[in-house]
């Protein structure tokens, strides 16, 4: 009852002094919005590491890797037939696991249909290589027994790749052809198309400048989903009825006075790696083909926002550093050549390239590129402007497929899925086991063995992990012959360590937003002591009609809490404020999500702050004598 | 037993290295009901001996008791509770809280009484009548007059029903004229029953009370019905007789 009327009486001090109020709430205001924000970021980041977990197939997942034997056995290494298809017919038997699955990779393929084609690496696959990898067929089917057994040229194509060898946008091409090195294979499925959800939430919307921005300067690390939509609502505005389908040459254009638009394209193959780069520049794509003057501005600042990728993360440079990797092609050389030669807003990644490194990193989204566009431009009989190409700036899958996978972990893991190619493993290993497509890729190119590329496993309950591993080690050192040449790889450690990373920042950044808030509870503490200075006189009175040191303790303690509560809540309408504008910033791979209980953390982090700055005057003011007081001037 | 009885009290403060006895060694009962003025110079111990009166003070030695209740020795919260039962306080500066209305000021004590609202309501609602501000209630007290300001603040001595009220110098802020309209109120809460005592150096308001305790130098002077008094109620007999009242005087 009191308690009520005290609470009344708290807010009624605050609407007379409405304005030294809100200076004295800011403090508080601006804690609980950083503490908010701050939540809210780490609950996305936290979001976007879970998910990337899962879309690397989830804590559940296994990865069985070569490695070098112990040193007793380096000398009998050579008796282990190394990881092979009898490994997964093997690792089958177990109980514990649900599934595996044995890959054969061959990268550097060549896929084409008609003039167009694409260089993604072909997997060669079982039907648990679905469940495994946490793929998803949409249209058509998968790889059956029937295909293994008989070894049929089917494939299954990912979203990317279909984008790449059909220009129709959200093509259906079950039933149709493609080559694969020159092999025909019939399409018999398409993957999904695979996207964040928080991509999936934020549709709609066009990306900012901003955005753009922030995801080059490295925020996170996988930035691909802004890329890649924004290709789409490129295209998607801009079919471009003339300039859509002008032919332009990147090659012939190259070291040619090319203008803007060139010049953004070259920034553009660096970051992607697409054959079409040189029309699929989202937004500029159309224009690219008119005359080049009028998107000046646009232009500077997307080689603003190159030159932002790559200062503030060395992985950034991989993109540029990709066409060293090609040099050979000419056309890349003379790219490079010009990117260096072009003011410093390229010159970072124009230097990083020559080392050819541009597989070992993959960390930025925008730093996926590897084979640079000129390798794939001229194969292509002509780039077309205006291509709905979502691809343009997706990874290219390293030569070496553990590389990949490497990288797949570390960035972001649908460009990897969405570019996936899979023909039945048998097919993969008649036809081109003995192909050598490059000489980095050592695991299918000697001969006849067959090697896998990939041996991955799925446990069959997470409880039992543990158990599941040593396991499959005894059946894997039976058919290893004893040499264990062989280890695991789980998302386990990946897991704790993006969790405690994720935690670490959590309290960081709580500790600094705990202290802010802090400071705002000492800016009302010090209001608050300067309020009953002014107010003795009130407090004599009320202690002379009978009002005990509790009650004017209570009084002055609740006008503190009402103080810190009111600016709580100002503040969590600030933090939403401070959240959206941060969403729009951010990358939305991992964007900010409010939490409810985030919500009452603040909150009731505000309030105890508010009930230790009102302790100390409202103890104060109760210690007054009532003489003293009433007499006060 | 007496409202209020007095027994040797003392009070001594210390100012600087000096020690000043405000009080040295006062006794005096006043009855239930009586209408008391206490009256001396200043520094004879006139406040003092109304603070301790209030609960506002504790005495350095010597007993207090109030309506049969030992207040000299009362701990801090016990004091809270007498001045919030017993006591109504009417100060020369009114004490109103400026950011209450009227209303508001008079239920304060029944706030602290922990009071129902309803029974708050009806409680301030007759105590404000009684002193005539009906209309004015919500009104702040910067709106009122001086006059006003002082009947709500008795309104809020009396809306407990205490048994005591102090009135410490009620017009001395006040022109003569709306002083007496207060002293009038005053007259009506001691008809009803009220224990009232005034402190004031004013012989002219003393002179209204029918006994007038006089302190000079921390000590009682006289604790008896005032001749004074009771001259000039003969004299204004005699005025209204003769109708000059200050040629006699």
């Amino acid at each position: 009852m009191r308690f009520l009327l005290g609470i009344s009486q708290g807010f009624k001090e605050i609407w007379a002094h409405k304005f030294r109020s809100i200076l004295t709430m800011l403090g508080i205001i601006l804690g609980v919005a950083s503490l908010m924000a701050m939540f809210a970021m780490t609950a996305g980041i936290a979001n976007g590491t879970r998910e990337f977990i899962v879309a690397i197939g989830g804590v559940e997942k296994v990865e069985i890797r070569d490695t070098e034997p112990p040193p007793a056995q380096e000398n009998i290494a050579e008796i282990s037939p190394g990881r092979t298809y009898q490994d997964a017919i093997a690792l089958r038997k177990s109980t514990l696991v649900a599934a595996v699955s044995p890959t054969v990779d061959l990268s550097g393929a060549k896929l084409t249909r008609m003039n167009l084609s694409s260089r993604p690496t072909v997997t060669g696959a079982e039907w648990p290589f679905l469940e495994v990898e946490n793929h998803e067929v949409e249209l058509g089917r998968f790889i059956t027994d029937m295909d293994m057994e008989l070894g049929n040229r089917v494939v299954v194509l990912g979203r990317n790749v279909v984008d790449e060898l059909w220009t129709e946008p959200n093509m259906n091409p079950v039933g149709e052809y493609i080559k694969i090195n020159g092999f025909n294979f019939k399409v018999v499925g398409v993957f999904k198309r695979y996207v964040r959800a928080s991509t999936e939430r934020m549709k709609g919307r066009t990306p900012s400048a901003l955005a753009v921005a922030a995801t080059n300067h490295g925020v996170t690390p996988d930035a691909q989903p802004i890329f890649r939509r924004s290709t789409e609502t490129g295209t998607g505005t801009a079919p471009a009825p003339g300039a859509g389908r002008t032919e332009v040459r990147p090659g012939a254009g190259d070291g040619t006075p090319g203008g803007q638009g060139q010049r953004r394209r070259r920034q553009r193959s660096a970051e992607g790696t697409d054959p079409a780069a040189g029309g699929n520049a989202p937004g500029d794509a159309a224009p690219a083909g008119a005359p080049a003057d009028p998107n000046q501005p646009a232009s500077t600042r997307r080689s603003r926002t190159a030159e932002g990728a790559g200062a503030p993360d060395s992985t950034a440079k991989g993109p540029n550093a990709g066409p060293g990797t090609d040099g050979a092609d000419g056309q890349t050389r003379q790219r490079r050549r010009r990117a260096m030669g072009e003011g410093g807003d390229t010159t970072a990644g124009g230097a990083a390239a020559p080392g050819g490194q541009s597989q070992g990193r993959q960390g930025t989204g925008s730093a996926t590129g590897r084979q640079g566009a000129g390798n794939n431009a001229p194969g292509a009989g002509g780039s077309r402007d205006g291509t709905p190409t979502s691809s343009t700036f997706t990874s290219t899958r390293s030569q070496d497929p553990s590389q990949a996978a490497r990288r797949a972990n570390r960035g972001d893991p649908f460009a990897f899925k969405n570019r996936a190619v899979v023909i039945p493993i048998t097919t993969m290993q008649q036809i081109f086991k003995s192909v050598k497509p490059n000489a980095t890729n050592s695991s299918i190119n000697e001969g006849a063995d067959k090697k896998l590329t990939r041996l991955t496993a799925r446990v069959t309950s997470f409880e039992t992990f543990e158990d599941a591993l040593s396991q499959m080690r005894n059946i894997l050192l039976l058919t290893h012959r004893g040499i264990e040449d062989f280890t695991f790889d789980t998302r386990l450690d990946q897991f704790d360590r993006m969790e405690s990373s994720v935690a670490a920042v959590r309290l960081s950044g709580g500790i600094i937003a705990g202290i802010s808030l802090l400071v705002g509870g000492l800016g009302i503490t010090n209001i608050m002591l300067a309020s009953i200075t002014e107010r003795v006189r009130e407090i004599g009175i009320r202690r002379a009609v009978g009002a005990r040191g509790v009650d004017i303790f209570l009084q002055i303690l609740i006008e503190g809490v009402v103080l810190s509560f009111l600016g709580g809540v100002l503040g969590l309408a600030a933090g939403a404020g401070l959240v959206s504008f941060l969403e729009f910033i951010v990358t939305m791979d991992n964007a900010p999500v409010i939490e409810f209980s985030s919500i009452i953390v603040s909150l009731t982090y505000a309030i105890v702050v508010g009930v230790f700055a009102g302790f100390y005057p409202a103890y104060k003011a109760a210690q007054l004598s009532p003489l003293q007081a009433l007499r006060y001037e | 037993m007496a409202m209020i009885e007095v027994r040797d009290v003392r009070k001594s403060y210390i100012v600087g290295e000096q020690q000043i006895h405000a009080l040295a060694g006062v006794s005096l009962d006043i009855e239930k009901g009586e209408y008391v003025s206490i009256i001396g110079p200043s520094g004879s111990g006139k406040s003092t001996m109304m603070q301790l009166l209030g609960c506002l003070d504790i005495p350095t030695s010597g007993t207090i008791t109030l309506d049969g209740m030992d207040v000299s020795a009362a701990n801090s919260n016990t004091l809270s509770w007498v001045r919030n039962q017993k006591i109504g306080f009417v100060f020369q500066s009114f004490n109103l809280l400026a950011k209450l209305n009227v209303y508001e000021n008079v239920e304060l004590p029944l706030i602290y009484a922990n009071m129902k609202a309803r029974d708050r309501r009806i409680r301030c609602l007759e105590a404000i009548e009684a002193v005539g501000l009906k209309d004015r209630i919500n009104n702040k007290p910067s709106q009122l007059s001086g006059g006003q300001s002082q009947r709500v603040a008795i309104a809020r001595a009396l809306v407990n029903r205490p048994k005591i009220i102090l009135a410490d110098e009620p017009t001395g802020a006040l022109d003569t004229q709306t002083g007496e309209t207060i002293l009038q109120l005053f007259r009506e809460v001691s008809a009803r029953g009220n224990t009232v005592a005034l402190v004031t150096h004013d012989p002219d308001i003393a002179a209204e009370t029918p006994r007038r305790i006089e302190l000079r130098d921390g000590k009682l002077v006289s604790a008896e019905d005032s001749h004074y008094h009771r001259f000039k109620q003969a004299k204004s007999a005699v005025a209204t007789r003769v109708g000059d009242t200050e040629q006699i005087i």
